[in-house]
């Protein structure tokens, strides 16, 4: 591990010496094969992504997709083309999830970027896909093999982590609570923590509501309702919610068909089985068939919770601004079917939404998302930084110059 | 209805029940007061067709998912006590509330089964030490009740509570425990989370374990509430045994809940959960609520005679698999927990 970690920390200058184009290129046919659940790539990488994910094969497709076909072509050129770049030596280190698999794209296009060297850690629990799509990367641009690797270890490992937390020049990290609060607690210079937080669905009354519930129901189905930008709740008008449910219960029912749930475990059944046995015992309206086919629930009290999976959404029939106030700080997205008035779109923000996306794309991400607000380029170049202290500089200059014209008035 | 009140207190005092005769009559009159008391459970009995005057089987009538209680006032009587579930540090979910009308109920199921289940043989008084908050910090929790039950008839003169408002006083803990090294046999009472945090301290002072006198108990329950701690209920048993100088059949665990009444314990040492002879338990399939085969996982449901005053027929999101006569906790149904991009409890550093 020592000697890959000062590979990748010296590999910086022979990063900024790749010319876009080359770089693009090789992302482009990179991600192309990976997206095409037929090609070599994905042939050997599937069987064993599958077992991992649990995933069904169209369900893995159509996730892998969702984040990925954003990321081809134009959107690539444009993030590879920004002017941020790493200029010192070192590395930074990138804490994958398990789960949705493919994430490592949404934060190794920065980098590429940035001509920034990462090192990621893939998840024991899902090793296949960084490592994967790296090797495959580095065969078409052989210049990538030293400054990107993927490894997996056991979280916890102080022997292993201490040193790469005090080497790293950054630390991005996918994770639960505990996890990010290990970090913060650990000697880690600059940490970014992308924590757990679950996504949210909004019908305006005047929405076509079988539109409405097509959209919605992939951003519930996307990946099995396992990433942040899945949906967990919609909220609706009062008189909307009962046919809204109908229609997406529907819809989910049709939808088992074409992308079909993935492996489900005891604990998740028991889960959906639980919330269909509490809605009947309150006499809550509910639609759902199999357990992992999907489970509407129409639910009047209007604060959320989290769906126990399997796509499982409860509709809140609410008027006006919904109430939000507990999940602030741990909400990601919001799929919008119809218009979203400013006073409810200013509500979710400052509970913390970053991301708006009409229903049915809000999984489909694209290469100019900022995940959560953060430019990851800018982070991994270091830009940031110095921004923050110019800015900090420029701020100094003027409180002087105001205390000076301050004193010269008096 | 004081009738059912005395037969069912009646029935747990003489405790050799088999779960049939005069159970099956003493739960279907259970299920019938809940159906006329508690209007949510009618409702739902109704909607499901289920007609408890009719009742011969205590399997037929409905169960209750735990999660109701966050929702719904599911009382037969005016409560006289009100117990909440601690909730976890997530923070945003709700808490289950029981709105207990019949708390001398609650003190006789510990009676009943407390001792039998917890105290060295022929121990009656013994010094204790409570690492549960008692009633006057934690007013509203089953456990400080059921604490406080246990000091009043079985605490010696020199028994402690360890809790302050602000958490455990572990120094107070240390020093009570090692100043019992030489005396009779101690019992400590604590949930898994509180007995970490002792062992922790234990085994970061200089001083060394505690040879805690032969014959001692630990009573441990409860998981760690959504603390993310590296280890396991088995680790924490084997480092209590280890660090307090226990006998390998020293640790007696408990599984209870808000929801319910009565308790589950462990044998001593053991792993496996056997109910009272008042509280049959069922695995269920989660997709068709039917009982499942030894062996198979499913969702822990509990008949608790003792919980005539809210709902006897419990569903609980614990998974388990029936072993003979008793149950192993498996886990828990998904639900509280955010999923989205996150890592799974393995790859969690160090807290």
């Amino acid at each position: 591990m020592t000697s890959r970690v000062a590979e990748l920390a010296a590999a910086a200058p022979s990063l900024r010496a790749i010319p876009t184009d080359a770089l693009l290129a090789a992302w482009n046919e990179t991600l192309t094969a990976f997206l095409d659940a037929n090609s070599p790539e994905r042939r050997d990488l599937d069987p064993g992504l599958l077992q991992s994910t649990g995933l069904s094969p169209a369900g893995l497709s159509h996730g892998l997709r969702s984040i990925g076909e954003g990321m081809l072509g134009d959107a690539a050129a444009g993030e590879l083309r920004r002017p941020h770049r790493q200029r010192e030596d070192g590395f930074s280190l990138v804490v994958l999830p398990a789960e949705p698999p493919g994430l490592i794209l949404q934060s190794l296009l920065p980098a590429l970027a940035a001509r920034a060297p990462v090192l990621f850690k893939s998840s024991r629990a899902e090793p296949h896909f960084a490592p994967a799509f790296l090797a495959a990367l580095g065969q078409r641009l052989p210049e990538l093999r030293d400054a990107y690797a993927a490894v997996t270890w056991t979280g916890g490992d102080e022997a292993v982590e201490t040193p790469l937390h005090a080497a790293a020049r950054l630390v991005v990290a996918y994770g639960g609570e505990a996890t990010i609060n290990a970090l913060q607690s650990a000697a880690v210079g600059r940490l970014i923590a992308f924590g757990p937080k679950l996504s949210l669905g909004w019908v305006d009354p005047g929405a076509d509501l079988n539109h409405a519930a097509l959209g919605m129901a992939f951003d519930i189905a996307t990946f099995d309702q396992r990433g942040c930008l899945s949906v967990h709740a919609v909220f609706a008008e009062p008189h909307t919610a009962p046919t809204f449910a109908a229609a997406l219960a529907t819809t989910l029912a049709e939808l088992a068909v074409d992308l079909p749930p993935g492996h489900s475990s005891a604990a998740d059944r028991a889960g959906v089985r639980l919330a269909r046995e509490d809605a009947e015992l309150r006499g809550l309206d509910w639609h759902g068939d199999a357990l992992d086919a999907g489970t509407v629930i129409v639910d009047p009290d209007p604060r959320i919770s989290p769906s126990p999976g399997l796509r499982t959404v409860r509709i809140h029939p609410v008027e006006g601004v919904p109430t939000l106030d507990e999940w602030t700080g741990r909400l990601q997205g919001l799929a919008v079917a119809g218009r979203l008035p400013a006073r409810i779109r200013r509500a979710f923000e400052q509970a913390g939404v970053s991301r708006f996306a009409p229903a049915g794309q809000l999984q489909t991400t694209g290469a100019a998302w900022r995940n959560g607000g953060i430019d990851l380029a800018a982070e991994f170049a270091g830009s940031a930084i110095r921004e923050s202290k110019f800015k900090r500089g420029l701020n100094r200059a003027h409180d002087r110059y105001a205390d000076a014209f301050r004193r010269l008035a008096e | 209805m004081t009738t059912l009140l005395q037969r069912i207190e009646r029935f747990i005092v003489a405790g050799d029940g088999a779960f049939d005769g005069e159970f099956v009559e003493l739960a279907a009159a259970a299920a019938r007061f809940g159906y006329e008391r508690v209007e949510p459970y009618r409702r739902l009995c109704d909607r499901r067709g289920v007609d408890p005057a009719a009742l011969d089987d205590w399997r037929a009538a409905p169960a209750v998912p735990t999660s109701a209680f966050k929702s719904l006032r599911l009382a037969a009587a005016k409560p006289r006590e009100v117990f909440r579930s601690s909730g976890t540090t997530r923070g945003a979910e709700r808490r289950s509330v029981h709105y207990h009308p019949y708390p001398g109920l609650y003190r006789t199921v510990i009676d009943a089964s407390f001792a039998d289940a917890c105290l060295p043989a022929g121990a009656e008084r013994l010094p204790i030490l409570s690492l549960i908050p008692d009633r006057t910090i934690a007013a509203d929790s089953s456990l400080s009740f059921m604490a406080a039950h246990v000091f009043e008839p079985h605490a010696a003169p020199g028994s402690a509570w360890a809790v302050q408002d602000a958490g455990i006083d572990l120094d107070l803990a240390c020093r009570w425990l090692r100043a019992q090294a030489e005396g009779e046999p101690v019992l400590v009472l604590a949930t898994a989370l509180a007995l970490t945090l002792l062992l922790d301290r234990l085994e970061d002072e200089a001083r060394g374990p505690i040879r805690l006198p032969p014959g001692s108990r630990v009573f441990e329950t409860g998981g760690f509430k959504g603390r993310s701690l590296e280890t396991t209920p088995e680790a924490v048993r084997r480092r209590a045994r280890t660090l307090l100088g226990l006998d390998p059949d020293a640790v007696v665990r408990e599984y209870g809940m808000t929801e319910l009444t009565s308790q589950a314990y462990s044998r001593p040492g053991g792993e496996r959960l056997h109910t009272p002879p008042w509280m049959p338990f069922r695995v269920l399939d989660p997709e068709s609520l039917e009982e499942v085969e030894d062996g198979e996982t499913g969702l822990l449901a509990f008949f608790d005679l003792a919980n005539v005053g809210s709902v006897c027929h419990i569903l609980t999101e614990d998974l388990g698999v029936r072993e003979g006569d008793a149950f192993r906790l498996l886990g828990r149904a998904s639900g509280a927990e955010l999923r989205g991009c996150s890592l799974t409890a393995e790859e969690l550093g160090a807290v």
